[in-house]
């Protein structure tokens, strides 16, 4: 009996769970490079015994490419395909394909929170004027002379960390170089949110509560009679 | 409670904000030598403890609050259109330079152009009155002014023939639109340890000077317009997610009949 309102509680909270994904997805529906988080329930304590079996709940992001939009502005670049923009964060590194990028103070390339893009074969990127133009394949050039060339990596998506809404780090390593990234100057990546989804998301969530409520409203009458029953039969 | 409430509430300001920058650029549309102000969002840092994110089994449903942020930058190299008003005290500036002038205190200001006048000291000064670091004086007989495009400033005077030459208008060029503070009235102050280098109007991609033109604004009114169409339908959006979470919170209220 008390298996059913540990399943009516574990339905609140993954439901609780879900709506604060899609408010997570809402919230960076304009945020360039941002991946689209998507809550799984999963089967978790199958073997617990006797034998209740409670919804779990998991995060995932979908990594689906998101549209490219112009910006004109120079220092914003897309990696059209596959790849992520290595930058570094203190001392570590991370990755991302939000790029938004400035020309700090001291030359370097960094984004909005300040974290330093790292040019192809390691290394902070740094450039004497912030008016480039960068070619396709990467190759950074200040008044046609090539200066720098970007570089885009990947790795299994399963292995990454999120550091942020679009940050991620590779705790385990294994992020390769990819060599026939493509960058686009002047456009960002849209973020890949969908607001029709997220509604869904946001409606089903509220039904998922609801039957949770009543899950534990049942239990709650049934034992207001249990206790009625076997009370007034004495 | 739940993040979803706080969540969405940060993008509901988000967006708030992205639509004044929207209603700013609206407004200036037609103030001359405005720059567009383009907006940009970006995540919200988390503030996961550094031995989470190197531990790679740390389990994936522990992210923390975060949300969206928006960081607003003024498109100060982008050009405007040039437009001829026919005024001669009119100058625009065809390229990313920029007019050094005298603030008030003996601060540089920066000034993409517009009108000119003469102030009390017969100085060569904007509308405003603040007089170009040039410091050209205009003689009170002169009749006519011609700037050219290198900025040599001639006066045409009664006693002579030719005019005479009065001084340069030197331009300047900002790499980076984040190493100037902009200030009302179409003038920009210089951040602190940015140093600047003068150059001649034509020399090093600075540009040229233009007389008897004023540059419009660079705001694109149909950008705009479509800005404000998606930050409208994404303020909805958190709003319906914050309404969302309210319901959800009632429900878990009214578990106790």
């Amino acid at each position: 009996m008390s298996g059913l309102i540990e399943s009516a509680t574990a339905i609140l909270s993954a439901s609780q769970r879900r709506l604060e994904v899609a408010a997570h997805n809402v919230a960076n529906i304009s945020t360039p490079g941002y991946k689209r988080q998507v809550g799984f329930s999963a089967l978790v304590g199958a073997d617990v015994p006797n034998g209740a079996v409670e919804p779990g709940f998991a995060i995932g992001r979908d990594f689906a490419p998101g549209k490219l939009t112009s910006t004109s502005n120079p220092l914003d670049i897309a990696i059209d395909g596959d790849g992520m923009f290595q930058l570094r964060a203190g001392d570590r590194l991370i990755y991302t394909r939000q790029g938004q990028f400035s020309r700090a103070a001291d030359g370097t390339v960094v984004t909005p929170q300040g974290y330093v893009l790292q040019q192809s074969g390691g290394g902070d990127l740094v450039l004497d004027s912030a008016q480039v133009s960068i070619l396709q394949d990467g190759t950074i050039l200040d008044d046609g002379v090539p200066v720098a060339r970007l570089a885009a990596f990947s790795g299994d998506p399963a292995t990454l960390t999120p550091v942020g809404e679009s940050y991620f780090a590779a705790p385990g390593g294994g992020m390769e170089s990819v060599t026939d990234a493509t960058f686009r100057q002047g456009m960002v990546e849209a973020s890949n949110v969908e607001i029709g989804d997220e509604m869904v998301t946001m409606m089903a969530s509220l039904r998922q509560s609801e039957v949770g409520a009543r899950l534990v409203q049942t239990y709650d009458q049934l034992l207001g009679s249990a206790i009625s029953t076997f009370g007034g039969g004495r | 409670m739940s993040d979803a409430f706080y969540v969405g509430a940060i993008g509901l300001q988000t967006q708030q904000r992205a639509l004044d920058g929207v209603a700013n650029n609206i407004a200036n549309i037609n103030t001359p030598a405005f720059k567009r102000t383009q907006l940009r969002f970006a995540d919200v840092v988390v503030t996961r403890p550094e031995a989470d994110a190197v531990r790679p089994d740390a389990p994936r449903a522990s992210e923390e609050l975060a949300g969206v942020t928006i960081d607003a930058q003024f498109m100060l190299n982008e050009q405007g259109e040039v437009e001829r008003t026919g005024q001669a005290m009119d100058v625009a500036i065809q390229g990313p330079g920029l007019i050094e002038l005298m603030g008030p205190g003996g601060q540089t200001l920066l000034w993409r152009g517009g009108s000119l006048k003469i102030n009390e000291d017969g100085l060569l000064a904007t509308a405003g009155g603040l007089p170009l670091r040039a410091a050209i004086t205009v003689p009170e007989d002169a009749t006519a002014l011609q700037i050219g495009s290198d900025g040599v400033v001639r006066a045409t005077v009664a006693d002579s023939a030719e005019p005479i030459e009065l001084g340069q208008i030197q331009l300047v060029r900002i790499e980076d639109s984040g190493s100037v503070d902009r200030l009302d009235g179409g003038l920009y102050r210089l951040a602190e340890s940015v140093s600047l280098n003068e150059t001649q109007p034509g020399e090093d991609g600075t540009g040229v000077l233009v007389q008897g033109a004023i540059e419009r604004s660079n705001v694109s009114l149909t950008d705009e317009m479509v800005r404000m169409m998606l930050v409208q339908r994404a303020y909805a959006a958190n709003a319906q997610i914050l309404q969302a979470a309210d319901q959800m919170m009632a429900t878990a209220n009214g578990l106790r009949r």
